[in-house]
């Protein structure tokens, strides 16, 4: 008995000290996650050579040339800056995850950037339902400091109570480009409008501002059809043309993303319904008129005329904007390097047929390029030693700025806006590239 | 394997005595189940509808459709429920889940205010839609379908497997009835022949063989009893 009581303890003083040495070993980095979280919660590492801002996107399912041009425009801005030695000798990088915009798959990567990259800021996230679902978790960590920086989205969750406060925005919202489509249209008679949109939390928000941009005039959304999230170009949407073709509309507004958007014009189009299409930003102008010119190639049909475009950012063609100038120029010189790596690209391994062939140049493009200057702008003037903590009085004590887009942007003051930019631009396809539709041509659209 | 005479009706009675229990079981169980589920499957709805109505008055209220969308999405992923919709104070549908838009159907009556709708939507199927009002209707009202379909398919399925397990049962429990009596009938055979073999003056078929005959007069019950007064009687005892 005494015997086998010795070889007990002498076990269990082994178990102790495996244990006790096992906790040495992995306790290092506990420790030191535990340090960041509990003393210096919302600081990167001063002696940390980057600046890492976490971007949850679509790179590899249905909207994922919105995705890579966004990041490929942000890249193009921060290799330059980093090659120059990046802000107060630190680079900025950006640290990716795919959520083939998929709320659940954002929830994931968002818990994946916060607790395990411990990155400064979340950044230029793409979608709605994938922003939707992120933002209660940044609300959840307000103690960390974490801030959801220029989305790739025009809906108000991250512009109205509760969330406004987790968020900044550089683009205009998607009411206010559903208000100027809506004045415009009205203005030339075509107030029976209907709206074609993607079932989930960005349509409805593109359906909510058209109600309210239509309201102001005393009307109502002449109809609607829906389309499931991920629908690709070679779906028929013979469905949602019938809808069409019943209501009659003046005029019908998209909310979508390019494959679907593409595919419902071309339907329409080739069921006869020719009343004018508008699309907003969101849905990828580039990427869509690369579907449908490739299609006209195909059928020998017009898809492309009375269709026009919102967007939230200034012509990618209009040399007379310094900002577009230098974006033009990163976009040539470093083409093949700002693509996102292929791990991102092809989860599931390379194949020839879902290549990606990158836009020289694009509204998106141009957007990811003004973020990632913009957050510059902001990270020079929070000093050598950035912390999370004064990331919302700093961009809120901007003020007027400008970032070489040719209109006023501004941060801050006595609204303590949040977001930079109102303005919202109109494009029409001429020669296979858009191109700005000014006021007055819009009379030509008018209904006798 | 042949069973008495004697055994076979009882042995009939026996199969349509476990025939009947299976029978009425499963009749209690489909119906108990297809109430039950029915039931539960309304409930759920009930209070999908009504938690969707109770803790979105902000969105609701402040128009925040892209938010209520986000919810009424995560709803519709619940096998049982189809499609959910919300109508504001006004009538407006200001978010649903449905594809390519809300069917006619619905269109025609979501404003009639009742507690349940029983629907046939075309090229969808049958529908239970069940209705909660926000801030007591004042602001609106949550529909949630049912698909009554996969409902019934579910109750199918619980019945199945029930009625699967209990012919297994009756099965199995004439299989051991038919064994059971056969072993109570083969000594009765053996004493039937043995009687027929010492006493009757005509030649029986099969004469029983010396050791199943010992077998049977060394019994201790009836059977054994009957055999020896056979013996007796046909005057073999030395």
């Amino acid at each position: 008995m005494e015997e086998e009581a010795q070889t007990w303890l002498r076990s269990r003083r082994m178990l102790t000290l495996a244990l006790l040495l096992a906790a040495a070993l992995l306790g290092d980095s506990t420790l030191a996650k535990d340090k960041t979280a509990g003393t210096d919660a919302d600081r990167q590492d001063a002696s940390q050579s980057e600046i890492r801002l976490g971007m949850s996107a679509d790179f590899s399912a249905s909207a994922r040339a919105l995705s890579i041009e966004l990041y490929r425009g942000a890249m193009a801005y921060l290799l330059p800056l980093n090659n120059a030695g990046g802000v107060n000798g630190r680079r900025v990088v950006i640290k990716a995850y795919d959520d083939q915009y998929e709320p659940d798959l954002a929830i994931r990567n968002t818990l994946k950037l916060m607790d395990e990259d411990d990155v400064f800021a979340l950044f230029s996230y793409v979608g709605t339902p994938t922003m939707n679902r992120a933002l209660p978790l940044l609300q959840m960590h307000h103690d960390r400091h974490f801030l959801l920086l220029f989305p790739f989205t025009g809906a108000d969750t991250n512009r109205i109570s509760p969330y406004d406060q987790l968020s900044f925005n550089l683009r205009a919202s998607y009411d206010q480009e559903m208000k100027g489509l809506v004045d415009h249209f009205v203005a030339v008679n075509r107030t029976r409008i209907a709206v074609f949109y993607q079932a989930d939390a960005y349509g409805r928000a593109g359906w909510g501002g058209l109600r309210e941009a239509l309201d102001e005039h005393g009307l109502e959304i002449a109809g609607e059809a829906t389309y499931r999230r991920g629908s690709p170009f070679d779906q028929s949407y013979d469905r949602q043309v019938a809808i069409m073709q019943r209501l009659q509309p003046d005029a019908v507004v998209c909310v979508g993303t390019y494959p679907a958007c593409a595919g419902f014009i071309r339907d329409m189009r080739d069921r006869d319904v020719d009343c004018p299409v508008a699309t907003i930003s969101f849905v990828g102008g580039g990427a869509m008129l690369k579907l449908l010119s490739a299609a006209e190639q195909e059928s020998n049909k017009d898809y492309t005329s009375r269709l026009v475009s919102s967007q939230v950012v200034p012509s990618y063609n209009d040399d007379s904007l310094p900002a577009v100038r230098d974006y033009r120029e990163a976009m040539d010189r470093y083409r093949d390097a700002i693509m996102p790596p292929d791990s991102l690209l092809h989860p599931h391994g390379k194949a020839a047929e879902r290549e990606y062939a990158p836009l020289p140049y694009g509204f998106i493009s141009l957007e990811g390029y003004l973020n990632a200057k913009l957050f510059t702008a902001i990270l020079q003037r929070m000093g050598a030693d950035p912390r999370r903590a004064d990331l919302v009085a700093t961009v809120l004590a901007m003020g007027d700025f400008d970032l070489g887009m040719g209109q006023p942007l501004s941060f801050g003051g006595d609204t303590a806006r949040r977001q930079a930019s109102d303005q919202v631009y109109y494009t029409v396809v001429r020669d296979g590239r858009f191109v700005p539709f000014r006021d007055g041509e819009w009379e030509a659209w008018a209904k006798r | 394997m042949r069973i008495a005479r004697f055994y076979q009706k009882t042995l009939f009675g026996v199969f349509a005595m476990i025939g009947l229990i299976v029978a009425f079981t499963s009749a209690l169980y489909v119906y108990t189940v297809d109430r039950q589920l029915t039931g539960d499957f309304l409930k759920n709805s009930r209070a999908i509808a009504r938690s969707i109505a109770d803790s979105n008055v902000d969105l609701i209220v402040h128009r925040n459709y892209s938010a209520l969308q986000s919810i009424i999405d995560q709803f519709v992923e619940i096998s049982s429920i189809s499609y959910v919709f919300v109508v504001d104070e006004k009538g407006v549908i200001i978010a649903h889940t449905f594809v390519p838009g809300v069917p006619d159907e619905i269109l025609a009556d979501y404003k009639d205010g009742k507690d349940v709708y029983d629907r046939t939507l075309a090229g969808l199927g049958n529908f239970s839609e069940v209705t909660a009002g926000i801030l007591a209707g004042k602001a609106g009202h949550v529909h949630v379908g049912m698909d009554n379909d996969y409902i019934a398919l579910q109750v199918q399925t619980a019945i199945g497997k029930e009625v699967y397990l209990l012919s297994i049962i009756l099965i199995v429990s004439v299989l051991a009835s038919y064994g059971l009596m056969y072993l109570v009938s083969r000594p009765l055979d053996h004493l039937r022949s043995y009687a027929w073999h010492s006493l009757s003056s005509e030649q029986h078929a099969s004469p029983p063989d010396s050791s199943q005959v010992k077998r049977l007069l060394e019994r201790t019950d009836e059977v054994g009893e009957l055999g020896r007064i056979i013996r007796w009687a046909s005057g073999r005892e030395s």
